[in-house]
């Protein structure tokens, strides 16, 4: 097992929990936004997992499927949500093998260009991207007054019991 | 390179603390100390020394050693200088962990709980990405363009890859 695992399926835990946690809010809520952050809490959740999306179908080496979350076209959350869950079984099977961080990954841009980057890079962005979308979520929240839910690495270990 | 997996996760906190240090370095000292933004865990300066803080913290419970001056809580906001000397030396304290430890260990934290090491591990890439992203946000919020600090910018910064967001 890779000792990414562990970030791997931290990473799988927060964006379902946070995107389950925006599919309950109300439609005013979900557009609600906070200077500095990337937009609304509805486009912050659908890009995040949309990113996912593309990361994923980048390590695959095929396309995202037809109903993969895109920014230009999701507006349903359950269906984000439902997709987030998707990646997670993907993204946990991912991490189970050996991992070859040093082959090039072909990734498509959304110019159409294509990008050439090690896998060990490609990953590093991923764990950034979700931990980077989902932190802005929680200021968002918080400047409105929304208690969010608890989503740090050590709220996981306590849920699985790693942590006491 | 012959890294560990997590290697690069690691390096890229580390990379990404002292990029911003470095940046708040050269930001009016008014905006350093008291600029904010709702929302926000607070002040830039109250946000690096809690960032830095917790590594710190992080690493000794990993390792067993306090590097560089304790950065308490309720103390007093350290000067830039200690914030990036103590980043520098927690960075490497944890890439030595990730490089020789088991991610299923589990150590002694306070109060009689316990974690495995993987989870303080995962706790830190979080916990540093989370306040870094709110310190971007302050920065954004206040008209300042916040300097590059993804993966894509430390594989650029590292040669290791010319990725782009």
């Amino acid at each position: 097992m890779s000792d990414l695992k562990v970030p791997i399926e931290y990473d799988n835990w927060a964006t379902e929990r946070l995107a389950q946690f925006c599919e309950a809010l109300s439609p005013d809520q979900r557009a609600l936004t906070t200077p500095g952050t990337m937009g609304t809490v509805e486009a912050t959740v659908i890009h995040l997992v949309g990113a996912k999306e593309r990361y994923a179908a980048a390590l695959r080496g095929t396309p995202p499927p037809d109903d993969a979350v895109r920014e230009t076209t999701t507006k349903d959350l359950g269906h984000v949500v439902a997709r987030a869950k998707k990646l997670s079984e993907w993204f946990s099977g991912f991490a189970q093998g050996e991992l070859e961080l040093e082959k090039i990954i072909e990734r498509r841009l959304a110019d159409g260009t294509t990008q050439r980057v090690p896998m060990e890079i490609l990953l590093t962005q991923h764990l950034h991207h979700g931990n980077e979308h989902r932190a802005q979520l929680g200021s968002i929240f918080g400047a409105h007054g929304i208690e969010p839910p608890h989503f740090s690495a050590f709220d996981w270990g306590r849920e699985r019991g790693d942590l006491t | 390179m012959g890294e560990r997996p997590l290697d690069h996760v690691l390096r890229h906190n580390t990379w990404a603390n002292g990029a911003l240090i470095e940046f708040c370095r050269g930001l009016d000292p008014a905006t350093h100390a008291s600029a904010a933004s709702p929302g926000t865990y607070g002040t830039i300066e109250g946000t690096l020394h809690h960032l830095i803080g917790a590594e710190q913290w992080y690493t000794q419970l990993l390792t067993g050693d306090l590097i560089g001056p304790r950065l308490r809580r309720d103390g007093p906001p350290p000067a830039i200088d200690v914030l990036a000397e103590v980043a520098a030396g927690t960075g490497n304290g944890i890439l030595s962990v990730a490089e020789t430890d088991d991610p299923g260990r589990r150590i002694k934290l306070n109060e009689g709980r316990t974690s495995t090491v993987g989870v303080i591990l995962a706790q830190l890439v979080h916990h540093g990405n989370e306040h870094r992203t709110q310190i971007t946000t302050i920065l954004g919020a206040n008209g300042i363009e916040p300097p590059p600090l993804s993966a894509w910018a430390y594989g650029r910064a590292t040669t290791l890859s010319e990725g782009t967001e």
